[in-house]
């Protein structure tokens, strides 16, 4: 799957865990939760424990490939980056594994756009983003 | 039940469904709901599910025990039962839902080392009920701590020239060497698949839950299993051969262990509104690890058929509750009502189990050129345990008409000289007592294996089987 994103992957980096990014175009902020039991795929060291929910604190590029950065970028950053070993329980393809809701900003994702692709979803500033997973295996 | 009338059914397009003023946040089954509706609406669905339940018990006064594995559904209904019991005693309600309420918790600490058990515990204690434990291993002390007889699965298999299986068991007296969590590590080391030993750490953890509801004097078992858990266990359950005992095993309510009767509640929600009622209500719940957890979609039964509900659920919404209502016409057989408890899971064990099996299965690729004698090796985990009657094959028990058709399956891929925990020799005793068949060989065999555990019951007395070498 070499869907990834334009994502230069420079060794230099403070964090040796993630690749460098390009911020040419401004960056956004970026609170991404991992709940239902998610957190234990994700690399310890990236996330803080926030009054007892598994958070990450991204700074993410707004800009990617000359688009506006979409919650689709953030997926592959994550699923590449973030989630140890493995990828397929957290994604199936290019999409969430199923069982997994996305909430953005508090609301059901499945809602948040109208035009009923939930992964177009241009990121925004601040945005709060969480996974949950539904499933015993997860 | 769905068409309940109420004041304006009509929708205001991208509008709550129910305020018809607040943006939606979450959409539940094609319906947008507000934040604050949706909490509402679970909230209210919980009650109205728990009185339809009450007004069909028997005692409109019952203590209940919250059976509490520390997940996402049983975190959930921990709250709506707790939060309802505290809203009647300030008065909102008229009457409190239960006389008392416990919350049960089976530590499984022993075979997942890794198992969250303090964050599972802060999370009951934050319910202020009283909190239960007992652990997994517990299964083999249960007889007021002391250790009674186990049952060690002889022979498993077709015996040479034989058309039906076989399944020889005898009573043993557990080791002192031996201690609990040695047992049920045994145990489950030797089951032959990760389906296996989900299924048998689901029989052992329900029957560890009916006996803290049991030593806690609850009528009512509360168990958290959602709809989206429902139409899973459908499925599995289905695959597993447990066909006979479905309709128990999903039914909203169910009397089939007399004394107790078991309750589903969160059936009527799915396991999405679950995870958004918790992630609203700021309600915390553990991950809970299982044998197949970060194992392939393939790992076992349960894996599978969770992961292919979930993706149908994903296309289609109206899939789980599609099958919760299928299931909910589902009724056990008068048969199945009439049938004996299986020796292993306690569900009722069909009469021919062992015909079907004969018929449906290959049990044996060598075509009976394996010998019964060379099969029943002992594993090798365990120190021999002495044997309750002297050692010579009069005294094998013939088990196959007490094991449903499931578990015969799991003991079959076992592998030869399980042992299995207490229960399963008291229910040998229970069923013995129930049965009156008229088949005299049957009957002279139960008779004998009645002497048996009777006079190894009362031997028990002696205190050289104390339960000093358990936990």
């Amino acid at each position: 799957m070499a869907s990834s994103t334009s994502i230069e992957t420079a060794p230099k980096s403070t964090d040796t865990l993630l690749p460098k990014l390009d911020f040419s175009a401004g960056s956004l902020d970026l609170v991404v939760e991992f709940g239902g039991g998610l957190d234990a795929l994700i690399k310890q060291e990236l996330l803080k424990n926030v009054n007892g929910a598994k958070q990450a604190q991204i700074k993410f590029p707004k800009q990617i490939d000359q688009h506006p950065a979409t919650i689709q970028d953030l997926i592959f950053h994550l699923r590449d980056f973030y989630v140890k070993d493995k990828p397929e329980l957290f994604c199936v393809g290019d999409k969430v594994r199923p069982g997994i809701l996305v909430i953005i900003n508090e609301m059901d994702w499945e809602i948040v756009e109208d035009n009923a692709d939930e992964y177009a979803y241009k990121l925004q500033d601040k945005d709060h983003i969480a996974f949950i997973s539904t499933l015993h295996g997860g | 039940m769905s068409g309940t009338p109420s004041r304006g059914r009509e929708r205001v397009p991208g509008m709550c469904i129910k305020c018809k003023v607040a943006k939606p946040s979450v959409t539940i089954r094609q319906s947008l709901y507000c934040k604050e509706c949706f909490i509402r609406t679970s909230i209210v669905k919980f009650r109205t599910g728990q009185s339809r339940l009450r007004k069909r018990a028997s005692r409109s006064q019952t203590k209940a025990l919250v059976a509490f594995s520390g997940g996402g559904a049983s975190s959930a209904m921990l709250k709506l039962v707790a939060d309802h019991q505290s809203s009647a005693r300030k008065g909102v309600d008229a009457t409190p839902a239960y006389t008392g309420i416990v919350v049960g918790h089976v530590d499984e600490s022993c075979l997942f080392p890794e198992a969250p058990e303090e964050e599972i515990r802060a999370i009951a204690a934050e319910s202020g009920l009283l909190y239960r434990t007992l652990a997994l291993e517990d299964i083999f002390t249960l007889a007021d701590g002391r250790r009674t007889a186990l049952i060690e699965i002889v022979q498993a298999s077709i015996a040479p020239g034989a058309e039906k299986d076989q399944f020889c068991a005898r009573l043993v007296r557990p080791s002192n060497k031996v201690s609990n969590k040695e047992y049920l590590t045994a145990l489950f080391a030797s089951l032959g698949s990760a389906t296996d030993r989900e299924d048998m750490l689901d029989i052992i953890k329900a029957f560890l839950v009916r006996q803290l509801a049991r030593e806690e004097g609850c009528e009512v078992v509360l168990m958290g299993d959602s709809g989206t858990r429902i139409a899973t266990k459908t499925v599995a359950l289905t695959s597993r051969g447990r066909g006979f005992s479905l309709p128990l095993e999903v039914a909203a309510e169910s009397r089939w262990f007399g004394d107790l009767s078991v309750w589903r509640p969160m059936r009527d929600f799915s396991a999405k509104e679950i995870a958004f009622f918790n992630h609203w209500t700021g309600q915390k719940s553990a991950a809970v690890p299982t044998f197949t957890t970060g194992g392939p979609r393939r790992a076992s039964i349960d894996r599978l058929t969770e992961a292919f509900i979930a993706e149908l659920d994903q296309g289609f919404s109206s899939t789980v509750p599609t099958v919760c209502r299928t299931m909910q016409k589902l009724e056990p057989r008068d048969e199945a009502l009439a049938a004996p408890p299986c020796l292993i899971c306690g569900m009722p064990a069909e009469g021919n189990a062992q015909a079907w099996r004969s018929r449906l299965t290959i049990s044996s690729s060598g075509a009976g050129g394996v010998s019964a004698s060379a099969r029943s090796s002992p594993s090798a985990t365990l120190p021999e345990s002495s044997c309750l009657a002297s050692g010579d094959t009069s005294s094998l028990l013939e088990i196959a008409r007490t094991v449903c058709y499931a578990c015969q399956s799991l003991l079959h891929h076992a592998s030869p000289g399980i042992v299995l925990p207490e229960f399963c020799a008291k229910r040998l005793q229970a069923v013995d007592a129930s049965d009156n068949s008229t088949h005299e060989t049957a009957e002279a065999q139960r008779e004998a294996l009645r002497r048996q555990i009777d006079e190894f019951l009362l031997d028990d007395d002696d205190g050289t089987c104390d339960s000093s070498a358990g936990c």
